[in-house]
């Protein structure tokens, strides 16, 4: 196995890369080229240990893909094929808070609660943070709506790269409602004075007014279920969250805004709450653990302070929840550096105290669980999709990094 | 919020001072003894089951249990769990200071010393992460920037930090603020054309039969005895002006003296370079008055570019992070990831790491990440202790562990580059300057705990902001 | 004479044996009856014939200059021969001649023997169909774009044209004979498109499509929508409801113009064709060249802006590979300039005269939905066309004589002392 050792280590192969630097004489065969392309999607890579994040560890074995799914895997078996062995193999890695999206064009603002938009509508399948996310190890996203908005629309999971379609990458349409707590939605806004000159001249103008947005949204949906001529667009969406067929996240940084989130799950009864970027979730341990939300935490931050709010996100954050039994799963937040990426966050709660079994199921199979895609991915089981991250030494160890991947048996990085 | 990062910075100073002085009491004053399950010398050699003998400051003696005599009368730190390593040498930061920049473009007179300020949370970063030889340089944004020193991250005062002061001269071949490539490139040569200009001046001015450099000199209230009061031809390899011995060195302006000293092959240069364009400034420059030997190019990691040429050249390099650099194909627009020190290090150039750039202050992590990007393991370490301490001129003084050098040792709690490796203990020319288990500020950190009398200083200050 | 047309049979053999041609090798018999055109081949054929057996040569009036005569009069047969006859679907003819009746064309063909008494102009240099724009910049801002709603489906540009503007005369100058107008993309939806002729006030169409906006130019902070959530949303369920011009969209009777520059805009508007088995023509989508299977197989057209001096590498590398890979596209128009520096730059990028030629002509009119009427030189169409000085794609060369329904319409003034 050859690192990266350096110029271009880490360029996308595939189809849609390569075919635009047309000299005149290329370009008749420019389709040609196109329809034989169908990108190879079976093969074995062996490895020194595959972790398959069911808790079980395959010292010396292989993978087995054909046709983008796992047929095999096992301590004996086939040889690598092509020279594909690498140190190790974990599941593709999933990010449910990868901030990916077109800023403010991916949340309607027209309206503080907008439950019923998706930002499905509103996102770039070419975006480079895509590819940036794919090369690094992540093969499934949660893409929601940015947090300008109290409620901002319903997230979708995406594979990171493939098709050239929002619709052909989507693995779960509609999967949460999306919203936010705390200074963001209410960031732009101020009162209207004056003849208001654009939608911002409104409240919410502070956490009490994002608060109380929530609340009546839900009040509303409470009242929309007896009568209903009181129904209004999204009250579906509001209502399937309160009957707990859809999850609803929210951004929700700082210790009051953890608290807010809570109060609102429990007020409404709300069955599924996944807590984003909640840096300072320990610091409400018995809440916490009392309403079962699941916890997103931000990219770690060397000197503590992060996110929107600048919640204190400690090195042992991470093994708090673990060993309070809160669900957790780490996020990348689209981060340029390669140290602040999703497939670094273990690494650093590990030196935070967590364990590497608990580190590797927060950036796999607890976040497809919490989307409910874990019946396709997350694990290394015959049967799921070939998403596969191969690493050049122990995954998560500061001293290895993401040398191949492949995405639903396309392998998008080459480690060799 | 400023007073919640600065506080705690202060009592871990203090911390460390009262350590310190508690490993000073007289019985043992000159004396420590750390034993270790390993010791790490440098990146080629490793002692298991070893023990490491301190004596005023240097390492006296290194070896195996048993095989090395133990001191009765000196104190024991570490043990079996413990690994031992150099302490890291950081080749050049800019930080650690009050205001990093000078507006002036042309400063050598000026000196890092006045800027320092010692109890800055950088050089608790330094001692936290096991930084202990650290040579500062003003900032980038110059033509010639102040002379810079060589410290270590401990002492209240700046003169206690100091190892090596007037150390080096912080030179940029990229555009300071509010200047093109072309106008820097051009100030930068006639920083140089002005010292050939100067010193022709006064040597005429001396045939002449005039004094107008010493006059200027003692209207100053420079001292001009001793060696200053003598005249010496001038040296160096690039370009001389004959007659040169006719001036008294302390006459020579302040100004141009620093300039002279590179010119005369004398002083380190530190050559900053933004982009792989200012690179052929930088070296050409630094050709050009004879100093191309004493000159170390500071790159941002777009410079990877412009490898062949300093290899060529045969300059040493110190790598700001990030290591991984980023682009955009401007035709494709696709994403380029290029590994910087792999680049270097394929061509042969000799490169420190440095952490400058990087939030987490520090070079274990540094290192860490190179090897896990491509780098082996031999150059990585070599590139936080050995290659650095060979730029700053300490080669035979810090970067390793071996008999008759500073004792700057680090206790780690496991392998150096291992993600949950911590330093327990930094010892600091034989002194112990941090330890863990009094580092409130990590605590802090790593369990959120906050220090005693600062609970809840956070809340206070957002309810302050009405 | 004859050696002339000697020479100009020969260089058709050459260009009959080019790979272009190849596929079409019998340029000259097809415009002898076997015409794949709208009008009957069987009434070609037997027009054809019956000029044929007219037996008297016809009288030639030979002149060097473009013609000074009046617009043709009604019921009144002309034939102009010109050196090179481009037909407006890529192909073109040497020493060809057009015969035209009542303002339209009734034959085109080389050694074409026109009925007795026809008036025969001898034109030097390149004949060809007026330039088709499918869409423009033309009507100032004010006309084109409401700030008072994003939503206007009943909306007509029509009501906005003025036949007299300056900007259409110098598209005509520049040979220009039709274009689409355009609501502006700060819409969402901007109302219906309009086609129209550069002179003789003529409306081709005054509803060719539904102009709908997925640029981030229809996202705006001050009105509803302010994202591409709720522009979709919205568009969605306007099309499931179904009233109105969404009606006419859904049912197929009107085409969309959809403004998408990014290349996610345009899977926006692909994946919305899908789900509403509607689709039409995609204004600005400069690098749909990185997305050319999805283009292909979505059946949508690409409409690009014509690329200034400072286009990037990429964006025309990207044009040029969508041009090669035989997708149809027109242009907009933004100024005489741009539209010939435009394909002189994709030219030079190895992109055939050819594929440009019918992108301006016949591919402009297809887009514009008014293919059956102008872009081609074709038995019933439009007598729109343009004499050039040269290769119409040429940069040194220029519009000598622009005809409009058969009328002359415009003639480039004699410069003292100029080649041509």
């Amino acid at each position: 196995m050859k690192h990266p050792m350096h110029a271009i280590s880490r360029l996308l192969l595939p189809a849609s890369a390569a075919l635009f630097a047309l000299a005149p004489a290329a370009l008749a065969q420019a389709e040609g080229a196109k329809k034989s392309e169908e990108p190879k999607r079976s093969w074995t890579v062996r490895a020194d240990r595959i972790y398959t994040a069911t808790g079980q560890v395959i010292e010396n074995g292989f993978v087995a893909v054909v046709d983008g799914r796992i047929t095999a895997i096992g301590p004996a078996g086939p040889g690598a094929e092509d020279g594909l062995r690498v140190a190790a193999i974990t599941p593709g890695l999933i990010d449910l808070s990868p901030a990916i999206d077109l800023g403010t064009n991916s949340v309607e603002q027209s309206d503080e609660v907008t439950p019923n938009v998706r930002v499905a509508d509103a996102l770039d399948p070419f975006a480079l943070a895509f590819e940036r996310a794919l090369r690094s190890g992540v093969t499934t996203v949660l893409c929601s709506p940015p947090d300008d908005n109290v409620v901002g629309g319903l997230s979708v999971v995406l594979q990171t790269g493939g098709a050239a379609t929002i619709a052909e990458r989507t693995l779960k349409a509609d999967a949460v409602l999306r919203g936010a707590f705390g200074s963001q939605p209410s960031r732009r806004n101020s009162p209207a004075f004056l003849r208001p000159r654009d939608f911002f001249n409104r409240r919410p103008t502070t956490r009490m007014g994002v608060e109380w947005e929530w609340r009546k949204a839900f009040y509303d949906a409470v009242v929309a279920r007896q009568d209903k001529d009181a129904a209004f667009p999204g009250v579906e969406q509001l209502h399937a969250v309160m009957d707990g067929k859809l999850p609803l996240m929210v951004h929700a940084n700082a210790t009051q805004d953890v608290r807010t989130a809570i109060y609102l799950k429990e007020e409404f009864n709300l069955p599924r709450m996944i807590l984003d970027q909640s840096s300072e979730a320990w610091k409400e341990p018995e809440m916490l653990v009392r309403s079962g939300a699941a916890v997103v935490l931000p990219p770690f931050a060397w000197t503590g302070r992060v996110g929107a709010d600048g919640g204190f996100h400690a090195w042992n954050t991470a093994a708090t929840l673990d060993e309070l039994g809160v669900t957790f799963a780490f996020s990348g937040r689209d981060g340029l550096d390669v140290d602040d990426r999703l497939a670094m966050q273990p690494g650093y709660a590990i030196r935070g105290g967590l364990s590497f079994e608990s580190a590797l199921r927060a950036v796999t199979v607890t976040p497809a669980q919490l989307l409910g895609v874990d019946d396709v991915v997350g694990t290394i089981e015959v049967g799921k999709r070939a998403d596969l991250v191969l690493w050049s030494g122990k995954p998560f160890d500061f001293t290895s990094s993401v040398v191949g991947v492949l995405l639903n048996g396309e392998l998008v990085v080459d480690p060799r | 919020m400023m007073h919640v990062q600065h506080l705690p910075s202060l009592l871990s100073t203090a911390a460390a001072a009262a350590l310190a002085l508690a490993f000073s009491s007289p019985a043992s004053a000159e004396k420590l003894v750390i034993e270790a399950g390993r010791i790490v010398q440098d990146s080629a050699t490793e002692i298991t089951d070893g023990i490491l003998i301190i004596e005023d400051g240097r390492i006296v003696a290194i070896g195996r249990q048993g095989e090395v005599e133990k001191p009765w009368d000196a104190p024991v730190l570490g043990g079996p769990d413990v690994v031992v390593f150099p302490g890291f040498v950081e080749a050049h930061s800019s930080r650690g200071m009050d205001r990093p920049n000078e507006n002036l473009d042309v400063a050598p007179f000026l000196d890092v010393r006045d800027s320092i300020d010692p109890i800055n949370v950088y050089f608790e970063d330094c001692r936290r992460w096991g930084m202990t030889t650290i040579n500062i340089q003003q900032g980038n944004n110059c033509v010639i920037g102040a002379q810079g020193r060589i410290v270590k991250p401990t002492g209240m005062t700046v003169e206690e930090m100091t190892v090596r002061p007037g150390f080096g001269l912080k030179l940029s071949a990229s555009p300071k603020a509010g200047k093109s490539a072309a106008t820097q490139a051009m100030a930068l040569r006639q920083s140089f054309d002005g010292l050939r200009r100067y010193l022709e001046e006064i040597v005429q001015d001396a045939r002449d039969g005039g004094d107008l450099a010493k006059r200027e000199a003692l209207f100053q209230g420079r001292d001009l005895e001793g060696e200053k009061a003598k005249g010496r031809a001038m040296a160096g390899s690039a370009w001389k002006v004959d007659g040169l011995e006719l001036i008294p060195r302390g006459a020579i302006d302040e100004k141009q003296s620093p300039l002279l000293d590179l010119v005369e092959g004398r002083g380190t240069a530190f050559i900053w370079c933004g982009g792989a364009r200012e690179v052929h400034v930088a070296l050409e420059v630094a050709r050009t008055n004879g100093f191309l030997d004493r000159a170390v190019l500071v790159l941002d990691p777009s410079c990877w570019k412009a490898a062949d040429v300093i290899a060529e050249s045969g300059v040493a390099v110190v790598l700001e992070a990030p290591m991984v650099h980023l682009e955009r194909d401007p035709v494709t627009g696709k994403e380029i990831e290029t590994f910087v020190p792999g680049v270097f290090a394929e061509k042969g150039v000799r490169f420190a790491l440095s952490s400058q750039n990087s939030n987490s202050n520090s070079l274990w992590f540094q290192a860490a990440r190179a090897v896990g990007l491509g780098l082996d393991r031999k150059t990585a370490i070599d590139a936080v202790t050995r290659v650095p301490a060979e730029i700053l001129g300490l080669g035979d003084q810090v970067g390793a562990l071996a008999p008759g050098r500073l004792a700057n040792v680090l206790l780690l709690t496991g392998d150096p580059l291992a993600n949950d490796t911590w330093v327990q203990h930094v010892v600091l020319e034989g002194e112990v300057v941090y330890d863990r288990a009094k580092d409130v500020r990590n605590k802090y950190l790593i369990e959120g705990v906050e220090p005693m009398g600062l609970e809840g200083s956070a809340q206070q200050g957002g309810a302050g902001a009405r | 004479m004859i050696e002339r047309l000697l020479t100009a049979t020969a260089l058709f053999a050459v260009l009959a044996a080019t790979p272009t041609s190849a596929a079409t090798p019998t340029v000259g018999l097809a415009l002898r009856g076997e015409s794949n055109g709208a009008a009957g081949s069987d009434a070609a054929r037997t027009e054809t014939a019956r000029v044929e057996t007219g037996s008297e040569r016809p009288v030639a009036v030979e002149t060097e200059a473009p013609p000074t005569a009046p617009p043709t009069a009604a019921r009144e047969l002309v034939a102009l021969r010109a050196d090179v006859v481009h037909l407006g679907d890529g192909r073109s003819v040497e020493g060809a001649t057009v015969l035209l009746e009542n303002g339209r064309v009734r034959a085109v063909g080389k050694d074409l023997a026109v009925p007795e008494g026809t008036p025969v102009q001898v034109l030097k240099g390149h004949l060809a169909p007026g330039f088709v724009l499918a869409n423009s910049y033309l009507l100032p801002g004010n006309e084109r774009f409401d700030s008072t709603r994003a939503f206007l489906p009943d909306a007509s540009i029509v009501h906005a044209f003025r036949a007299d503007t300056e900007g259409l005369s110098k598209a005509l100058r520049a040979g220009v004979t039709t274009v689409l107008l355009s609501p502006a993309e700060n819409n969402v939806v901007g109302g219906r498109t309009a086609v129209v002729k550069t002179a003789g006030k003529r409306v081709l169409s005054p509803g060719a499509h539904l102009s709908v906006s997925l640029s981030t130019a229809a996202v705006d902070d001050r009105r509803y929508p302010t994202s591409f959530s709720g522009l979709i949303a919205e568009l969605r369920q306007q099309l499931v409801a179904g009233e109105g011009a969404y009606g006419e969209v859904k049912g197929g009777k009107l085409p969309l113009l959809v403004y998408a520059r990014d290349r996610h805009q345009v899977v926006r508007a692909v994946e919305l064709g899908r789900e509403f088995g509607i689709r039409g023509v995609l204004v600005g989508a400069s690098l749909a060249g990185e997305q050319l299977a999805l283009l292909k197989e979505s059946g949508w057209t690409v409409v690009f802006d014509t690329p200034g001096a400072g286009a990037s590498e990429r964006m025309l590398d990207a044009m040029a590979a969508y041009a090669a890979g035989g997708a149809p596209f027109a242009f907009s128009y933004s100024s005489a300039d741009d539209l010939r520096f435009a394909a002189a730059q994709l030219l030079r990028r190895g992109v055939s005269p050819d594929v440009l030629m019918r992108a301006l002509t016949s591919g402009g009119a297809n887009a514009a939905g008014v293919g059956a009427n102008v872009g081609r030189l074709e038995r019933g169409l439009d007598g729109d066309m343009v004499l050039w000085s040269g290769h119409p794609l040429e940069l040194t060369s220029s519009p000598r004589a622009v005809y409009v329904d058969g009328a002359l319409v415009h003639r480039a003034p004699q410069i003292p002392g100029a080649a041509h």
